[in-house]
């Protein structure tokens, strides 16, 4: 008895394709048809059958073009809006998120209220922004719903031109945006490692990818920077202000930082050429409480002033003066830890004065509180003080001059 | 709370969906993955858990500007949803959402001969509409579909085909290729 095998027979795959195909412009036509007897009827009929009759891209293209709007020279409007249903701060979400980040501040007005509101549209739309001959913005907004084929070549990469109110009756040129972005771009990446390294490991992601998502995220980060940089006093210009903020980057250096502020200079100039960046930028902070409450060295030093021994009062107030003039020249003190104190009085004082060193280095890295918050760092600092002073004068001068460099130890580590 | 489950789901500019996402409100619930969007999501969505994801939103305004300020925000951010809608629409991809009610509208869309843009484009159409259309418009799915079943079902005129067919396997139809879904579910 002979094992039977058995015969399979090729299917050519070629002829099982022809035949799917065939079915499924069966099933097509079927549809079409069922749909356009049932149109008059039934909603979705109707729908699938415009769905099924669309006319071409080129016809579609053809008709958004003559819907797109034009800007006039000092109102930033976009008319046929409301055809959409996409009220002012659809219109404002939509462009803010745009890859364009250069349009982070600007303001729009839509003069004909939205027909109908239906959140979800205004979420869907497409929005274009290009220049015309006459170099204004031209603004087109497109109904994925209507026009799902075009959305490709309609989205906008890169820059985008911000035309704004009659308040800033200028716009930024061309010539300015690419000046911006070339003038980022020469920074070398890797200084924004955080935002751009950590991106490019990450699976699935390309060079490109990762840096126009780290260029996106920092130019508004830079704007911000500009707005909420802490002023000394003042007197000191928002340039100089930014420019220390921007050097606690740790990559950064001084000729990359001036870059960032020699572009957020015009960048801001051209949206407003007679706008005082420093009257705005401290009206700003006022309003979100970042100006008055900092916590500076003079505030600081006044407590010290309270201090009984002459010398402990010298070295702190050398000490802020050396901080004011950001000097990096102090020696570091040797460190020689004896284990054994001679007395309990001298432990106490030992341990209070590391709770004041504490203090201090909070109150000094405090940057942006507000009032209760500055009141209560320099109250718990004023209270170390007070108890360090009552230790101290308890001590006898033996103990105090054991003391002495421990506590310079304790409060020059703090904060350093 | 009265819960009120949402399913977005996202397509790319040739209407091929890419992924879904579910919410409660706007509480994330948990993301599902198709297999074309695994290349184009699935990196993102690791590191929106990791490291959260942009939002920008306007900041406070000075004199006469609305300036805009960008955070990262988690998946577990009531922000989380417009976070990532504009992210959808920085990255020219849409989203389409369907209350939990409809859900099944989108599985009875797939199964329509029509093309990935034409299923978009229905689909969109419909969560647009109100709740009581989209039920009639359920119903109305059902039909059709019935219909291109019958039409599946009525005999083949018989065809001369000179290869015999010696096998089973030969003779069954061919398996639809359903998309392999890969759920993400995000830890609490």
């Amino acid at each position: 008895m002979g094992r039977g095998w058995q015969v399979f027979k090729k299917v050519s795959m070629h002829i099982k394709a022809t035949e799917l195909e065939k079915e499924m412009a069966q099933k097509r036509s079927r549809l079409l048809e069922y749909s356009n007897n049932n149109k008059e009827k039934d909603t979705l009929s109707r729908e699938i059958y415009s769905i099924m009759t669309e006319p071409s891209k080129a016809t579609r293209q053809a008709k958004v073009k003559k819907a797109s709007s034009k800007i006039k020279k000092h109102n930033f409007t976009i008319e046929g809006a409301h055809e959409l249903g996409l009220c002012n701060n659809d219109i404002h979400d939509l462009i803010s998120s745009f890859p364009g980040v250069w349009l982070s501040s600007f303001s729009y007005s839509n003069n004909h209220p939205p027909a109908h509101k239906t959140q979800s549209t205004g979420r869907q739309s497409v929005v274009l922004v290009e220049n015309d001959n006459n170099n204004l913005a031209q603004v087109s907004i497109f109904n994925p719903i209507t026009n799902s084929g075009l959305n490709s070549d309609v989205l906008c990469h890169g820059c985008i031109q911000a035309h704004t109110t009659a308040h800033y009756p200028n716009k930024i040129s061309q010539k300015s945006v690419d000046s911006i972005s070339k003038s980022i771009n020469s920074i070398d990446s890797g200084v924004f490692h955080s935002t751009h390294k950590d991106n490019i490991n990450k699976p699935g992601r390309s060079h490109l990818h990762a840096k126009q998502e780290s260029e996106a995220v920092l130019w508004p980060s830079f704007i911000q920077t500009a707005f909420e940089a802490p002023l000394l006093n003042n007197d000191q210009d928002w340039r100089l202000a930014t420019f220390n903020a921007l050097m606690g980057m740790q990559y950064l250096t001084a000729s990359d930082a001036e870059k960032i502020i020699d572009s957020l200079s015009l960048y801001f100039s051209e949206l407003d050429p007679e706008a005082d960046m420093n009257q705005l930028i401290r009206n700003y902070q006022k309003q979100v409480n970042l100006l008055e409450f900092k916590i500076l060295s003079k505030h600081i030093s006044v407590l010290f002033q309270e201090m009984p021994d002459k010398g402990l009062k010298n070295f702190f107030n050398r000490w802020i003066k050396h901080l004011n003039q950001e000097s990096t020249s102090l020696p570091a003190l040797q460190a020689r830890v004896r284990q054994h104190v001679p007395s309990l009085r001298v432990g106490m004082a030992l341990d209070d004065a590391k709770e004041l060193g504490a203090n201090l280095s909070v109150s000094l890295r405090v940057q942006a509180t507000d009032i209760k918050d500055k009141r209560r760092v320099l109250n718990d600092l004023r209270s170390s003080i007070r108890r360090f002073n009552e230790i101290w004068r308890d001590l006898d001068k033996k103990e105090q001059r054991f003391l002495r460099p421990k506590l310079l130890q304790i409060v020059h580590s703090s904060i350093y | 709370m009265v819960s009120e489950k949402n399913r977005l789901i996202i397509f790319n500019t040739a209407g091929q969906p890419l992924g879904e996402m579910i919410f409660n409100h706007d509480l994330f619930l948990q993301a599902t993955l198709y297999p074309d969007g695994e290349q184009s999501l699935g990196g993102c969505l690791e590191d929106w858990q990791v490291n959260g994801i942009m939002y920008f939103h306007p900041a406070a305004s000075t004199r006469t500007s609305l300036s805009t300020i960008g955070e990262c925000v988690t998946m577990h951010d009531p922000a989380f949803p417009s976070a990532l809608r504009q992210w959808l629409e920085r990255n020219s991809l849409y989203s389409v959402v369907i209350p939990e009610e409809s859900w099944d509208i989108w599985s009875y869309i797939e199964q329509l001969p029509l093309s990935d843009s034409e299923k978009f484009n229905l689909v969109m159409r419909l969560s647009l509409s109100e709740k009581q259309n989209l039920e009639l418009s359920k119903k109305s799915l059902l039909k059709i579909i019935n219909e291109l079943d019958k039409l599946e079902q009525e005999p083949k005129p018989l065809k001369k085909s000179k290869e015999k067919t010696a096998s089973k396997k030969q003779k069954t139809k061919p398996k639809k290729m359903n998309a392999k879904k890969v759920k993400v579910k995000i830890k609490k």
